[in-house]
């Protein structure tokens, strides 16, 4: 494929705007505890709060993270192998605590195409999904940016 | 320490941090989120198949500390808004140094806010994530 031809197929462009299964998830003390262990969290107050599990203490952001599993990306038809991630952005709006059942609602948000960069031409894929919690407020809207390409990375 | 709205105003620059995400502390992570991606794991893959230096931190492994690097210096105000942009990978057990500034200082919706740039550089210097965040203060 030379560069001048798009990498954005018919079946790429049809699936932006749809929007995936919604999935439950509970935020889980125990993954949220190994999180932390892995972060090197060091905030004394927040660990005794999730260690003896208490529900009402507003965790951190990250805990959002141990919902990876249930934040599938969805099926981009005709998007090259090799990705990676080139964006986050979390707009949060309301607090996140142990126990709080999220329903996450996926979304592909955009498709744009850029040419050259240290992965040549390439694809950036716009992930959405937005969290709500158990008490149908909305907690969070997570997008995330990856970008898809042919080449090798340049590996800097 | 907390840093107050009322000490806040726009050039104001957060202490830098540094971390060095080991191996196993990337393990960990990739355990506790399902984030097991090859990259971040197997040097081969890593090097061979994507051209990387060798497996690298998760983007939102970093995401995670510049979260904790924010509510170490904000306490409990809440964290409205962050974002990332990843400009290059972070090895494993490569010092990363974690940095802030204040852009803005404002009211909106009756709360005090603050509009911050945040980065992460690598040991040459250079800087691999660049982003911002908001703060909003009780």
């Amino acid at each position: 494929m030379s560069d001048d031809e798009s990498l954005i197929t018919p079946a790429m462009e049809a699936a932006i705007g749809t929007e995936g299964e919604p999935r439950e998830v509970t935020i889980d003390k125990e993954l949220i505890l190994r999180l932390m262990h892995a972060l090197d969290e060091d905030d004394e107050e927040l660990m005794a709060a999730v260690e003896s599990g208490d529900t009402s203490y507003p965790i951190p952001t990250y805990a959002l993270l141990t919902t990876s599993t249930s934040q599938r990306q969805l099926n981009v038809p005709d998007a090259p192998e090799r990705a990676l991630m080139a964006a986050d952005a979390w707009e949060v709006k309301a607090d996140i605590h142990l126990g709080d059942k999220m329903t996450i609602v996926p979304r592909l948000a955009e498709i744009q195409e850029r040419i050259g960069g240290r992965v040549g031409h390439s694809l950036f894929i716009n992930h959405e999904w937005v969290y709500t919690n158990q008490d149908d407020v909305e907690v969070a809207r997570v997008r995330r940016t990856v970008t898809h390409f042919q080449a090798r990375h340049t590996g800097e | 320490m907390t840093l107050e709205y009322d000490a806040l105003s726009e050039g104001t620059e957060l202490p830098s941090e540094q971390r060095t995400p080991t191996t196993d502390q990337v393990v960990a992570f990739c355990n506790a989120t399902g984030n097991a991606g090859p990259q971040f794991l197997d040097p081969e893959f890593a090097k061979e198949k994507m051209g990387l230096p060798g497996p690298i931190i998760p983007g939102n492994m970093k995401q995670g500390f510049l979260d904790q690097y924010l509510r170490r210096h904000f306490g409990r105000n809440q964290i409205t808004r962050l974002q990332l942009n990843h400009r290059r990978p972070d090895v494993h057990n490569a010092e990363m140094t974690l940095g802030g500034e204040i852009t803005r200082t404002y009211e909106a919706d009756g709360r005090r806010m603050a509009d911050l740039e945040i980065h992460i550089d690598n040991p040459q210097g250079d800087r691999s994530v660049r982003g911002a965040a908001t703060i909003a203060f009780d």
